[in-house]
């Protein structure tokens, strides 16, 4: 069994990204069970979706301390979830922060990026940073496709299942997302290969 | 929407237990389903809303859930299968007409998803267990605990709904409506949506004497349904063989159990239930014989533990039953519950957890949902904040309900569907009768108007109240992600129709006067807030703007690219305005510098009407 989480904010395209990492699962011969595990689907709160990959899979959710893979497309909301992680796990995270409203209402401070890699080094030396949304936006001009371009990283770092080959990453874009934007997504997801 | 995958003739498909309830439907031939969105049961209607025209059924979205539980009950008067979605609360709005339809036998297949939220991920009003509507109503609950027998299970539906001639309760959790796996398919039939309405005025309606007669038959029906339940394909049992313990669970808490102990080589034998009431009782009464202890195991109340305890009880078995004793009624369980509550039943020891950091809490900064940039909403509750920041806000269900967070706090309250209004009266009745000057102001979105403000608004008007509705229009129902309603101009189908217009029906119930505002315009809508409150009587102020993600999505369809703003930083005076009062999430300010995440920002300016130092971009 290999569980992968995907964190993020409402909006990111969270949950498009879980359905193409199972849908790939699918492709490969494995099977797969996907759920968010807490949020809403838009309006810029917390989103976490988690996948299940293997074979004979009984309940949909992980449980603490099983999460074998991270991809966070915010990085504050990768710190939600440590007590989700295995002490084995990789974590992958975008740089970019999206700031909540909530720390000039509470009096918080939005931790430094450096301060939220050596949390996250506490538990796992497995992380690779990024910023995509940057990237994305030069590309495109909007963020939608940051999804797409962590994905990639992901890959290209070789943090998946080897079974998700770039070839069944690419089918499973074009399938779940559609032709339409295809040749976008394509150059995006290869696009992550320079990091 | 990927509709191939749900319409594809055969094979395996990726789907969410919204979406095998879709297939399923097809599968059984059903001809008309109508729905009014909520989660985690929007998704069905979304399906059906995306492919009924291919599929050749018909599909609404009705103006509220009593509405539509009545469409397919007319539906199914002329023979047409029928099934109905909502979420948990929308089941209590719809109860009224599915009570008697218990009554009075349909002539085709009815059939009502509920789905249940355990832990309220989607949900503000309650933890509701909605199988209790089924004992009220006496009439059956079908279980499915996966995707594969969301599926499977909603065609058993129709075929007992048929066969019985009784409504079916088809009951999901979160966990099953919103998690996704692979289903095997099988071929489906065309629809028929072929039927006429047969007069027989003796059979559809329970005048006295026929309702005590039509009661009885009704509890016959239960009975015969318990025998029949014995051998239904809806209830199994895993491990089954000589033991002293054994489970009985249902739903989803079937597969945390069957993680358990697979993940711990148990063989505890398990009974899983599909069929949870009326209970089967002879396979009850096998499953507890030369059993010492079991171990019940559902979300919510005790449901089927206290059928299982009467049955227990009635047939003097001798055995120690573990339920809610050990397991939490509130909340959704995991795994790692069902575990502890198995170690505590059993006396069993468990393969150890891996052990984990937990975040500490406090130190990671909250991120509750918010108003999207662009959102109206927003706009709206700065201007009244400006104007009477002390009034009470009675609050409704929809997007605006987020105004329960800072740095708005304008839903002092929250219950239901059109309840704002409601309860804002009964709060100025007794303000009037003390005499007091306290300002009352309701909110409510153009489709919760629809679905239950216009009577509140009717029954505020008749009964002298004193208090500002403020109708706050994006015109397409939001927060479960853009569906039509009576205020738009296409139906669930995507054909033409008529907008019903907010301000005649406001004119009509006999409002004592109507603004219209544009909810991007602050002076504009600051200023008729400050006349609406002078007036006594009932007065309305219609805010009016779409939703900014309809707005973004047609601008995309269009390749209509929106402008940005940004903060002139020479004229910045670091007030905090911005972000601490009107807070969008595209302002943010760390280091001392305010500014506008350009990646956000979707142009609507209002930002730049609080403050001169920020502009619009010309880049």
């Amino acid at each position: 069994m290999f569980n992968v989480l995907i964190t993020g904010v409402g909006g990111q395209g969270v949950i498009t990204l879980a359905e193409i990492i199972a849908t790939a699962a699918l492709l490969s011969g494995e099977d797969a069970k996907m759920t968010e595990v807490h949020g809403l689907a838009q309006r810029g709160g917390s989103l976490q979706c988690s996948i299940k990959i293997g074979k004979n899979i009984k309940s949909p959710l992980v449980s603490n301390g099983e999460v074998d893979l991270l991809i966070s497309l915010e990085p504050l909301e990768a710190l939600r979830v440590l007590n989700l992680l295995a002490p084995t796990a990789t974590v992958v995270f975008d740089t970019h922060k999206i700031i909540p409203i909530s720390v000039y209402s509470d009096k918080t401070t939005y931790p430094a990026v450096e301060e939220i890699e050596k949390t996250l080094r506490a538990i796992t030396q497995n992380i690779f940073l990024t910023n995509g949304t940057d990237k994305v936006q030069e590309l495109t001009g909007n963020v939608m496709a940051l999804n797409i371009f962590m994905l990639g990283f992901a890959f290209y770092k070789k943090t998946l299942p080897t079974e998700l080959t770039e070839e069944i990453l690419l089918q499973s874009i074009k399938q779940t997302i559609g032709e339409k934007h295809f040749e976008t997504n394509q150059k995006i997801f290869k696009a992550a290969a320079l990091g | 929407m990927n509709k191939e995958k749900i319409l594809k003739p055969k094979g395996k498909s990726f789907l969410m237990g919204d979406e095998a309830i879709v297939r399923g439907a097809l599968e059984a031939g059903v001809g008309f389903v109508s729905t009014y969105p909520g989660t985690p049961a929007t998704e069905i209607g979304d399906t059906f809303s995306a492919l009924a025209k291919d599929a050749g059924i018909y599909f609404e979205y009705s103006a509220n859930e009593k509405i539509a539980m009545e469409a397919i009950i007319g539906a199914s008067l002329c023979s047409i299968r029928g099934l109905v979605a909502f979420k948990h609360f929308g089941l209590n709005v719809a109860c009224d007409s599915l009570l008697p339809a218990a009554y009075i036998e349909a002539r085709a297949g009815l059939v009502i998803v509920v789905s249940d939220d355990p832990s309220g991920w989607s949900s503000i009003q309650s933890e509701q267990d909605s199988r209790h509507f089924a004992t009220m109503a006496n009439i059956p609950i079908i279980e499915p605990a996966d995707q594969q027998e969301a599926k499977d299970l909603i065609k058993y539906a129709f075929e007992i709904s048929e066969k019985f001639k009784t409504p079916v309760l088809f009951r999901i959790t979160t966990r099953v409506a919103h998690v996704s796996a692979p289903v095997e398919l099988k071929p489906f039939p065309k629809p028929t949506l072929k039927g006429d309405f047969q007069k027989d005025i003796k059979k559809f309606n329970a005048f006295k004497p026929r309702i005590t007669e039509m009661h009885n038959q009704l509890l016959q029906k239960i009975e015969t349904l318990r025998k029949e339940f014995v051998d239904s394909k809806a209830n199994f049992i895993v491990n089954n063989k000589k033991n002293s313990t054994g489970i009985i669970c249902s739903g989803v808490s079937f597969l945390h159990v069957m993680e358990i102990l697979e993940k711990n080589k148990l063989t505890i034998p398990v009974l899983k239930l599909g069929t949870i009431y009326p209970l089967p009782t002879k396979l009850i009464i096998d499953f507890l014989k030369n059993k010492e202890r079991v171990l019940i195991v559902e979300e919510l109340d005790p449901f089927v533990e206290n059928q299982v305890a009467i049955i227990a009880q009635t047939n003097k078995l001798q055995i120690e039953i573990f339920g809610k004793n050990i397991i939490p009624q509130s909340g959704e369980l995991t795994p790692a519950i069902i575990e502890n509550a198995m170690t505590a039943a059993f006396n069993i020891k468990m393969v150890a957890r891996n052990v984990t950091l937990s975040p500490s809490k406090g130190d990671i900064p909250r991120r509750f949902p918010v108003f999207c940039p662009g959102c109206p909403h927003r706009a709206t509750f700065y201007s009244i904040k400006q104007i009477v920041p002390d009034a009470i806000f009675g609050g409704d269900i929809g997007c605006y309900m987020m105004g329960i967070f800072p740095p708005y706090f304008t839903q002092d309250f929250q219950y239901a569907m059109g309840a704002g209004l409601g309860i804002s009266h009964g709060i100025n009745k007794i303000l009037q009768l003390n005499k007091s000057d306290k300002k009352n102001i309701a909110f409510v979105g153009d489709a919760t108007f629809f679905h239950a403000g216009i009577p509140a608004l009717i029954n505020a008007i008749h009964n002298k109240a004193n208090l500002l509705l403020v109708i706050m229009d994006n015109s397409i129902t939001a927060m479960t992600g853009l569906q039509p309603n009576p205020g738009t101009d296409k139906t669930g189908m995507g054909e033409p129709t008529s907008k019903t217009s907010i301000e005649e029906l406001v004119k009509a119930c006999g409002a004592n006067s109507l603004e219209i505002s544009d909810a991007y315009n602050l002076k504009q809508t600051q200023a008729a807030i400050k006349t609406q409150l002078e007036k006594p009587g009932v007065n309305v102020l219609l805010v009016r703007r779409k939703c900014a993600l309809l707005m973004l999505k047609e601008s995309r369809q269009q390749g209509i690219k929106r402008p940005t703003f940004q903060v002139d930083q020479k004229e910045c005076e670091h007030c905090g305005t911005c972000y601490t009062k009107f807070s969008c999430p595209a302002i943010k300010h760390e280091n001392g510098i305010t500014e506008i995440d350009q990646t956000m920002c979707v142009g609507c300016g209002v930002c730049a009407q609080i403050c001169s130092a920020i502009k619009i971009n010309k880049k």
